[in-house]
């Protein structure tokens, strides 16, 4: 290794895919690597102005991962001044006012609320919670103060002209100490050493009996509301300003606390406006602390969910910004593109033929599932010596597939196998060609490659940008976690080749999201409640899906989706989907659509998280057709240990198995495929 | 001939993942299969068939235990924690005002020259300690300081040879003085050699026999000792070709797996530092101890 150990490797080749978590980067690397969500299809129905200007408080709801802390930091303050210090000719005074709002940004942190209210609760029994609202209060105040001296530090705001005026008004409204001076240095001074009084006493309280006594006892809003009052009045660029409370992680609170939040949604104060992240709508509440008071959507606030129902196109082309901000701060390699260096799509004729290298297993595997050709080998060898396209192994394979579903002779299904496939690739007339084309392009190419994968023992790979972003699912931190695996793997196993090229091989593509996969799942399940009955339930139902990828009919193309009667399950049970819906470890689809294709009912449907898909070896694509069914007593099962039921054969006593030839019982639209 | 590896123990493929994440997320270093597959190249089969020493050797690169920049920083700041409870009970001190004072007349060196790698790892302890630069000094004007404690700064002392010489030498002048020999690793014979001289030794890691890559109790093949001898039959055989004797297995067979970022102790083995017809893995840079030991070429220029 010689000299180069003395080199870091973050020196060579600096990641920017190493920032993941928003919680850990600093104001200015928000800016640099900002991608606006907004109008991009992940928050499609929302624009930035809007959402820095609504007077109506707005609840951001997205998984984990999704972008909601960078969403919020963004219109944090700390974020509006670098925006201000990056844009030269841009006096921070005129950034506020075009930009017309002004946010603090505030992190439920479940530690910091916890040892709050065990502390406050201990004092003072059923009613620590005005101990918590005067401890918001004055941290808003603190951040609305810090505002103002910014702007007399960078002489933007007159002290002179304004100082002597404005604490006149705010001393007015409010009792302060006697011993404060008049200015807004001691006022800051003041709210500061209050602010440090609580944390003391909060340090101390567990060693002593002393009691709480503050100088003052503020609630919310109480001073908030007059500095920002007399701060719009006399500053005319504040005008129409508004002031924004961004609340993160609003899941983390307390019920009590949610209520409390809950109120001040209901009643937010003139000019003053509340932004809130948050995970899923379960875990919730809408009650507000007056008990006949509940929040209403659109009428106390706009929810707007992250990347749901979003586009596919938009979602590649977030992912494909968010890449090329992060590619654009590493110096090792050239910037072009996270396409050119992953690549697009899968080529998945190139990897049957990697798969197959000119054997002909998978033809007579196909072939012996027909009760006719399954012990004639002297027959299967004749229709392979028809159907054979060693050059193009998913087309040879369609041929089988058509062979073994045909009611005709087995031979005279075969030449007419042939001969749409000739008049298919030859673009000459034959009146299957249609269809031919359709499986061979769309229908059954990733099922067939998943299956010729199984059939030779191997894993089908995992690679391209198309896939990244499909794997991802919409999640940016996924995304970002791919591509940093990505481009590890590709420094520590083809060094040189990447920085000569700047591509990376499929290989080491799907090592890398393989065993991503892999980390994360095991990552999670070892954090969360519930980490082993969900674990076990997950392996057991992409478990099942391996199943009917490995189906040599092909008959449920590309199966990854489920259904299941929440409702059925018993209190635990419903409380594990919980957590495994709310750690998007399931998820589910959006809108509710028929269960199944044979079945006209609407319901829930589900799917494992993309991420997981290699883990089992299945399709990534949002596709309709057959969703498997579990009963109350299948899902219990799979929970408790790793029994995978058989459901691809209960499946076919369910569905009617499609007669030969049947192939329109899957002729559906795919509904997202790419 | 063949080894019969245990059914577990991981494939080349398994332990170039580990590699990968090891440097990845620990190591932080430029360091890639090329780097690694040169490095395996150099075991041919001379002890048993070529691929299974690789992969013996690539096991033992998993067990090695590097210490980058900021590992340094952190055993520094360790090493001195320790050293100031070590100060506050030796020194029955009742308050951080007292130590801070006490540490201002405490003076701190590095134990052989000053270009050697003892003054960068003073350069670490600084940073961490905080300490004001005119509290550290040259190895060789301590003896004309007068204040009463002198901290000796150091990485690795496994036989204690080196310290126990500096000392030897050093001693007669600075007797009277509360000595405290501070080393990120040593081993208890070293600490007991020192002891002995009167010298408080203060260590963030204690090296035993586990550490040991050989030892019954060794715990790198804790889990495979079917393979321990045939991987110290390697170890010993490359290391005859690329190393003095006393070196075969690291100095006075220290069997060491671990080195710095500046540089490898010679208590590691051989086979991952020797450049002598050798590819290494983390090279050593030898001290030369006078002129005649510098190559001819650049001797002219001195």
């Amino acid at each position: 290794m010689q000299e180069k150990s003395l080199m870091k490797q973050e020196d060579i080749f600096s990641s920017s895919f190493d920032d993941i978590n928003a919680n850990n980067i600093n104001p200015q690397r928000i800016l640099s690597l900002w991608c606006t969500p907004f109008e991009a299809g992940v928050l499609k129905d929302l624009d930035e102005k809007n959402f820095r200007t609504q007077k109506l408080p707005i609840v951001l709801q997205g998984a984990r991962g999704s972008g909601k802390t960078t969403i919020l930091k963004y219109f944090s303050y700390s974020v509006q001044k670098e925006r201000a210090k990056q844009t030269k000719s841009q006096s921070l005074l005129s950034q506020i006012r075009e930009e017309g709002s002004v946010g603090f940004y505030f992190r439920c942190d479940d530690s910091f609320v916890n040892t709050f209210k065990t502390i406050f609760e201990k004092s003072y029994p059923d009613n620590w919670l005005p101990f918590f609202e005067h401890y918001l209060e004055l941290s808003f105040c603190k951040h609305i103060i810090n505002v103002l001296l910014d702007l007399i530090e960078k002489k933007e705001l007159s002290v002179s002209a304004f100082e002597d005026d404005f604490i006149n008004r705010v001393f007015t409204s409010i009792d302060f100490p006697l011993e404060i001076d008049r200015t807004i240095s001691a006022l800051c001074a003041f709210i500061n050493s209050e602010l440090r009084y609580i944390d003391l006493f909060k340090n101390r309280a567990a060693f002593s009996n002393e009691s709480f006594s503050p100088s003052i006892m503020l609630k919310l809003y109480t001073l908030s509301e007059i500095l920002i009052k007399n701060i719009i009045e006399m500053i005319d660029n504040f005008n129409k300003v508004i002031f924004l409370i961004l609340v993160d992680e609003f899941e983390n609170l307390t019920e009590e606390l949610q209520q409390f939040f809950n109120t001040a949604v209901k009643f937010v104060k003139p000019s003053i406006s509340l932004r809130i992240g948050r995970r899923s709508e379960g875990i919730v509440t809408t009650e507000t602390i007056n008990e006949d008071e509940y929040l209403r959507k659109n009428h106390d606030y706009f929810l707007y969910k992250i990347n749901k129902g979003e586009d596919f196109n938009d979602v590649k082309k977030y992912f494909k910004e968010i890449a090329a901000k992060r590619l654009l701060l590493t110096d090792s390699i050239s910037n072009n593109g996270v396409i050119d260096m992953l690549g697009d799509k899968e080529n998945l004729d190139q990897e049957c033929l990697d798969l197959c290298k000119g054997r002909t297993e998978h033809l007579r595997l196909i072939l012996s599932e027909k009760t006719s050709l399954s012990t004639n080998k002297e027959l299967q060898s004749a229709i392979i010596d028809v159907i054979k396209n060693p050059d193009n192994p998913i087309a040879e394979t369609i041929n089988a597939l058509w062979v073994i579903r045909s009611k005709e002779d087995s031979m005279i299904a075969a030449n007419k196998a042939k001969d749409a496939m000739n008049a298919f690739f030859g673009k000459t007339e034959n009146p299957d060609v249609k269809k031919y084309g359709n499986d061979y392009n769309n229908k059954y190419r990733y099922s067939i490659t998943a299956l010729l994968a199984s059939i030779y023992k191997k894993k089908k790979l995992y690679y391209g940008f198309n896939t990244v972003a499909h794997l991802a699912d919409g999640n940016p931190r996924t995304f970002i976690n791919l591509c940093r695996a990505i481009i590890n793997d590709a420094l520590f196993y083809e060094k040189k080749k990447f920085l000569e090229t700047n591509t990376i091989t499929n290989v080491s593509q799907n090592r890398a999201i393989s065993e991503f996969s892999i980390s994360e799942f095991d990552d999670i399940c070892s954090i969360i409640k519930y980490g082993n009955s969900i674990r076990n339930l997950i392996l057991n139902i992409g478990n099942v899906f391996s199943e009917y990828h490995k189906d040599k009919k092909v008959r449920y193309p590309e199966t990854n989706q489920f259904v299941f009667n929440k409702l059925e399950l018993p209190d635990e049970q419903r409380n594990i989907i919980e957590v495994a819906e709310n750690w998007s470890m399931i998820v589910k689809r959006e809108k509710t659509q028929r269960v199944s294709v044979s079945i006209d009912r609407k319901g829930d449907i589900y799917y494992i998280n993309r991420i997981f898909s290699p883990i089992f070896s299945i399709s990534y694509r949002i596709r309709g057709g057959v969703n498997v069914r579990f009963t109350q007593a299948e899902i219990s099962d799979m929970m408790t240990s790793l029994t995978t039921e058989n459901k691809l054969s209960q499946q076919n006593k369910r569905v009617k198995t499609p007669s030969d030839n049947q192939l329109t019982l899957f002729d559906w639209s795919d509904e997202n495929e790419q | 001939m063949p080894i019969d590896f245990p059914k577990n123990f991981p494939t080349i493929e398994e332990m170039l993942s580990i590699m990968q994440k090891t440097i990845e997320k620990s190591w932080k270093i430029e360091m890639d299969t090329d780097d690694i597959n040169l490095w395996l190249s150099n075991f041919t089969g001379k002890c048993y068939d070529k691929e299974d020493e690789r992969r013996i050797a690539l096991w033992l690169l998993c067990n090695y235990t590097y210490y980058n920049s900021d590992d340094v920083n952190h055993l520094c700041k360790i090493l001195h924690r320790k050293f100031v409870h070590e100060l506050i009970t030796k020194q029955d001190l009742t308050g951080s005002t007292q130590i801070k004072e006490l540490l201002k007349s405490v003076c701190f060196s590095a134990i052989g020259s000053a270009s050697e790698s003892g003054g960068l790892l003073l350069y670490h302890y600084r940073q961490e300690a905080d300490i004001s630069i005119d509290r550290f000094f040259y190895p060789s004007s301590v003896e004309a300081l007068s204040e009463n404690i002198l901290v000796f700064i150091d990485d690795v002392t496994i036989s204690g040879g080196t310290a126990v010489r500096f000392f030897y030498k050093n001693l007669k002048h600075i007797k009277n003085k509360n000595i405290y020999y501070l080393a990120i690793i040593s081993s208890e014979d070293a600490v007991k050699k020192l002891t002995d001289l009167g010298i408080n030794v203060v260590s963030c890691y204690l090296f035993d026999e586990r550490n040991k890559c050989f030892s019954d109790s060794s715990m790198i093949f804790h889990k495979f000792p079917e393979i321990r001898e045939a991987a110290k039959n390697i170890s010993e055989t490359y290391g005859d070709m690329i190393a003095e004797k006393a070196y075969r297995l690291g100095y006075k067979n220290s069997e060491c797996c671990f080195g710095f970022y500046y540089n490898t102790p010679n208590n590691t083995l051989p086979i991952f530092w020797s450049t002598d017809n050798w590819t290494p893995i983390f090279p050593r840079k030898e001290k030369l101890q006078n002129a005649r030991e510098i190559p001819y070429e650049t001797r002219r220029y001195i």
